[in-house]
């Protein structure tokens, strides 16, 4: 692992989004490097989320690229030719769309679309949600081989003709969401409702379905939040094992021990921006960083 | 294009578009604080055409039954939503839309129950008949033939005939409050006939003419009205200027009750976000009741002007068509906004009128696609401009 | 506190469990009455009825079957549901109409070819609302089927309008025909079915019965695996969070799209199915009110549950069928009116929703609890700690 140190994993510049007038994030530059521990940190409304929310799909940037080096290098914030899209197009303008194919604007304007959500799981980033977004009415085992989906490929058919493949698939998508399970210490849970677990396992749950859709980059939403201190130690050792297992992770936390005794790298932001971005020692001692939160803040007193 | 036509489906497109307003208005202020689409908003539009009706044909005076018909749907909003809406406020959300298919359902099946599965005509609002002898030799013996005819009827009316008076050379028959319309004219037309045969034994060029005077007869003239030539002409009854008096005047003391009152306010803070608003000391539960209740009110309201635009066609299946044109209108104008739901009902009425009169013949398919045009702008509007005409542009949650 | 809330809280009290010692008692002799409807030693009339209603609610079953996988997995609310089964009953039939359709086995292909169609217009109507989400999913979909109504009322050229389409063949069962007598659904007690072979089968139509229960019970069968696997788990995922779902890799239009067509293809067969029982195709019978008591049943039984669809309809369509009967007590007759029918259904839905609304037979969250077995866990890739 030591050889992919800091190379980078994803590098997002220009990142800009604005909700009508309101810009959350604001010419965001920053990348986390392959095999590290960023943190992204900074007061509330400061753009965390919205940046995550970003990088993962589920917002449009109004600006910016989101360059993400997996097994080969893609702009995430570009819009790609959309089969599917293309197709309702072509329908709905009675055929008439077919015409633009020739115009290279008019190709880009209607039948390219953002990535959705899913393409960018696939290409090996995953997530979890700041308030726990599980499957509720799915049993714990179910949620994870949700996250096995992307990485199966049997359809309805298959499924109802019990096809070699279908079969196949399953007996793996079972045992590899059983090591999942293992990995977070949930296996003797697997059979129980996601809604029945505790506050701290549900974390650790969400976090075996994003492992399970086999993540190079795994971004982390405030697990820490809402968690008691033995609770944050246990989790603060899984974050270090799927580091071990060789992914990156980015993760937005409150919690300044937290951030402060896990992260390699850290990125503060403040109203959209980028204020400070270095190691825990240099961030710690980033005067824009103290002012940011209270003025002369805690952390400068921590150090 | 023929211009009497189209003046007189403007008309027409006003009026239904109006009708279909006050029931929009409901749908979209009842889900711009509960997100709760109520299927049975149609219904209690339903209700409210028939408790008019039925008052009306009981003797109470029309605006009476108009104002009964409105209290009472309030009444019964406000119960639909405590017994069916109320103890899923916190369920998932298709839950309560279930719900209230089902008390749609029921109201419809009651009514058919209730009141039987024919269409009922609206009934005749005060009739009252000025008979009066034609020619010399009538007049002459007037005062027989008027007898005749008096005698006549006070025989056969059995207690309908509320009040008959000797106008000099003429007759006064004034009807009872909701005898049936096609009754009170039958029940003239046979006095009549029979008092002539009397009459005609003797004297055959004897005849009699009976003029219609009441307030019904009087909603149907026209208030304007414009010759062009041959039989077309434009009309513009005192009963449709009636209807867009009462719609219009209710939709501004909506406006102001709205904007101006506490209550009010408290009804948009709780569109806004109920937690906040229970918070601020606001009792939720009895706005949402308050809401349905203006909402039922207007869409009985609705209901009975509609009855008295048709005339007829009062059954239990009556509340489906508008009510999901109404919907659609609410949609149109922007789901959740008063003004818009205004908005979009006449719109509806519009494009309903249009696409009968004008749009299927062109396309060269049968009018009965009418219907057609509304759903389809229905999807148009939800697949491309889901927030309605004057919606605001829903922001992104951040 | 609201006299609602406080009655459902005590009927939930004891957590469900004598609702299911009732289901289970309830269920041994439902599956046998039904399994064996043509075959009970009744006395004739009852008997046919009974097979009646039952072949009834084994149809409605399979279009509840076929609403379950949109509105039960994937939590979208489709209030046109007969929109499909309208487009699959007429294409077979119109089908089954042609001369050139006469041939053995013709039956089947009408049937598939009904069901594909519908399953068309599933995608089609799917394709565009594929963002839509709660509300205005439903209201599409209902101001479809409105449309699709209105079409088959007035194109009288091709589906005979208001009038409905009559007089297609009855259903050629292993390549019989049936002459003399009147086909009126189940009940006919009178003509013939001849075979190629020259044999004749007097009586009812026991073949059609067993066909149609075949139907359905390969649409459980279906989808039983779709339930257990990566596309019906997908659909939970979606029903449950749409956001968590594409983040977990799910690619929401393709499986929605595959959730479209399955509905609309079992609402389709259902519906062919429906208009092959009575001879008859009408949109007095597929009207809106259709999709009502089909959802309804649905509600009832357990949205998301295969036994909710198929018990929730045996139960509405069942008990609709019986307040249709004339009841006598002592030497009053009841009859009640055939429309009131639906005032029972609403009723239902209401007290449904606001006491039970998981329904009477609710999905299980899981079923099987067997140890788990990691073996082939190729798809584990965090090394072995």
């Amino acid at each position: 692992m030591t050889d992919t140190v800091s190379t980078p994993i994803v590098s997002v510049e220009g990142l800009t989004k604005r909700f009508g007038g309101v810009s959350a994030v604001e010419e965001l530059d920053f990348s986390a490097h392959r095999g590290e521990i960023t943190s992204l940190i900074g007061p509330n409304g400061a753009g965390k989320t919205t940046a995550f929310n970003l990088i993962t799909g589920l917002y449009e940037p109004t600006a910016g690229s989101i360059r993400f080096h997996g097994e080969r290098t893609v702009d995430l914030a570009e819009a790609v030719f959309d089969p599917l899209h293309a197709a309702m197009v072509s329908v709905a303008s009675v055929g008439l769309g077919v015409l633009a194919l020739a115009i290279p604007a008019a190709r880009q304007a209607l039948y390219h679309k953002r990535r959705t959500p899913d393409t960018i799981t696939s290409f090996g980033i995953a997530r979890t949600f700041q308030n726990i977004r599980l499957f509720g009415a799915l049993s714990v085992l179910d949620n994870v081989k949700v996250g096995l989906h992307g990485r199966a490929r049997s359809g309805p058919v298959d499924a109802v003709a019990r096809s070699k493949r279908h079969r196949r698939e399953e007996r793996e998508i079972v045992s590899s969401a059983a090591k999942y399970l293992d990995f977070v210490g949930l296996r003797s849970r697997a059979y129980e409702a996601a809604t029945d677990l505790a506050y701290g396992e549900q974390r650790r749950l969400e976090i075996a379905r994003a492992l399970a859709t086999g993540p190079q980059l795994l971004l982390l939403d405030e697990p820490a939040a809402g968690m008691n201190p033995t609770e944050t130690n246990d989790l603060m050792r899984l974050i270090e094992r799927i580091r071990a297992a060789g992914v990156t992770v980015l993760l937005i936390e409150h919690d300044m021990r937290f951030v402060m005794e896990i992260s390699d790298h850290i990125v503060v932001l403040d109203h959209g921006r980028k204020i400070a971005d270095g190691t825990p020692a240099q961030v710690r001692t980033n005067p824009e960083v103290i002012r940011a939160y209270l003025g002369t803040s805690a952390e400068g007193e921590a150090v | 294009m023929d211009v009497s036509l189209f003046a007189n489906q403007t008309i027409n497109a006003f009026t239904l578009g109006g009708i279909y307003a006050l029931i929009a208005v409901g749908y979209t202020m009842v889900y711009g604080i509960i997100k709760l689409i109520n299927f049975a908003h149609g219904e209690i539009y339903m209700m409210g055409a028939f408790i008019g009706i039925l008052l009306i044909a009981r003797g109470v005076p029309f605006v009476g039954a108009l104002a009964l018909a409105m209290l009472l749907c309030a009444g019964l909003g406000v119960a639909i939503d405590v017994i069916a809406y109320r103890p899923l406020r916190n369920a998932p959300r298709l839950a309560p839309l279930i719900t209230a298919i089902g008390v749609s359902l029921f109201l419809q099946n009651f009514v058919m129950l209730l009141w039987g599965a024919s269409e009922r005509p609206f009934p005749d609002l005060r009739p009252a008949f000025l008979v009066r002898p034609i020619g010399a030799e009538a007049l002459a013996r007037g005062d027989e033939l008027l007898s005749g005819i008096e005698g006549r009827l006070q025989s056969s009316a059995f207690g309908r005939l509320k009040h008959v008076e000797r106008r000099g050379d003429e007759l006064y028959v004034a009807f009872r409050l909701g005898t049936e319309s096609n009754d009170t004219r039958s029940l003239l037309r046979d006095a009549r006939r029979d008092a002539l045969a009397q009459m005609r034994a003797t004297e055959p060029t004897i005849n009699l003419d009976a003029e219609e005077v009441g307030l019904e007869h009087w909603l149907n003239r026209p208030a304007w009205s414009i010759h062009l030539g041959g039989d077309r002409a434009v009309e513009l009854k005192w009963k449709v200027v009636f209807i867009w008096i009462v719609a219009i005047a209710l939709m501004l003391a909506l406006e102001a009750v709205v904007q101006q009152t506490k209550m009010g306010k408290a009804m948009r803070a709780c569109a806004l976000d109920k937690a906040t608003a229970a918070l601020m000391g606001i009792d939720v539960n009895k706005i949402i009741a308050a809401t349905f209740a203006i909402g039922s009110a207007l869409a009985a309201t609705a209901g009975v002007l509609f009855a008295l635009y048709r005339g007829s066609g009062i059954g239990y299946r009556m509340g489906f068509q508008p009510g999901v044109f109404a919907f659609s209108a609410a949609v149109l104008g922007g789901i959740g906004n008063i003004r818009g739901a205004m908005l979009g009902g006449v719109v509806l009425g519009v494009v309903q009128v249009a696409a009968n009169a004008y749009i299927t013949g062109w396309l060269g398919v049968s009018s009965n696609y009418e219907f057609a045009f509304a759903f389809g702008l229905l999807i148009l509007v939800i697949l491309i401009r889901p927030t309605g005409l004057l919606g605001r542009a829903s922001a992104e949650r951040a | 506190m609201n006299p609602a809330s406080w009655a459902r809280d005590q009927w939930n009290a004891d957590g469900g469990a004598l609702w299911r010692r009732v289901g289970i008692v309830c269920l041994v002799p439902a599956c046998l009455v039904v399994a064996l409807a043509p075959a009970l030693p009744l006395p004739p009339a009852e008997g046919a009825r009974l097979m009646d209603v039952s072949l009834l609610c084994i149809l409605y079953a399979i279009v509840a079957l076929g609403l379950n996988v949109v509105t039960g997995y994937t939590g979208l609310l489709d209030l046109g549901i007969v929109a499909f089964a309208a487009v699959g009953a007429y294409t077979a039939t119109i089908l089954y109409d042609r001369p050139w359709m006469q041939f053995p086995g013709s039956l089947f292909v009408v049937l598939l070819v009904g069901g594909l169609h519908a399953s068309v217009w599933g995608v089609l109507r799917g394709a565009p609302t594929l963002r839509l989400i709660g509300d205005y999913y439903a209201i599409v979909t209902f101001a479809f089927a409105e449309i699709a109504r209105i079409f088959i009322r007035n194109e009288a050229w091709l589906t005979g309008g208001g009038n409905g389409y009559k007089n297609f063949p009855v259903p050629n069962l292993l390549g019989g025909h049936l002459e003399g007598g009147e086909y009126t659904g189940i009940l006919k007690t009178s003509g013939y079915w001849s075979y190629p072979n020259g044999t004749l089968w007097h009586g009812g139509t026991w073949q059609f019965y067993y066909l149609c229960l075949g139907f359905l019970l390969l649409a459980v069968g279906v989808m039983w695996r779709l339930e257990r696997s990566r596309v019906g788990r997908a659909w939970f995922a979606i029903k449950a969070d749409e956001t968590s779902a594409m983040t977990s890799g799910i690619h929401l239009s393709s499986l929605k799209m595959h959730a479209f067509a399955v509905s609309a293809f079992f609402a389709g067969v259902g519906g062919a199915l429906l208009a092959f029982r009575t001879s008859t195709v009408s949109t007095n019978v597929f009207d809106f009110w259709f999709s009502v008591v089909v959802l309804c049943a649905l509600v009832l039984g357990g949205m998301g549950s295969i036994g909710g669809a198929v018990g929730g309809t045996f139960i509405v369509v069942g008990l609709g069928e019986l307040l249709r009967e004339e009841i006598h007590m002592g030497g009053i007759v009841l009859k009640v009116d055939d429309r009131a029918r639906f005032l029972f259904f609403g009723v239902l839905l209401v007290i449904v929703m606001v006491f039970k609304p998981q329904g009477l037979f609710p999905r299980r969250v899981t079923t099987k609890r067997e140890p788990l077995d990691t073996t082939d866990a190729t798809l584990f890739q965090l090394g072995d700690d």
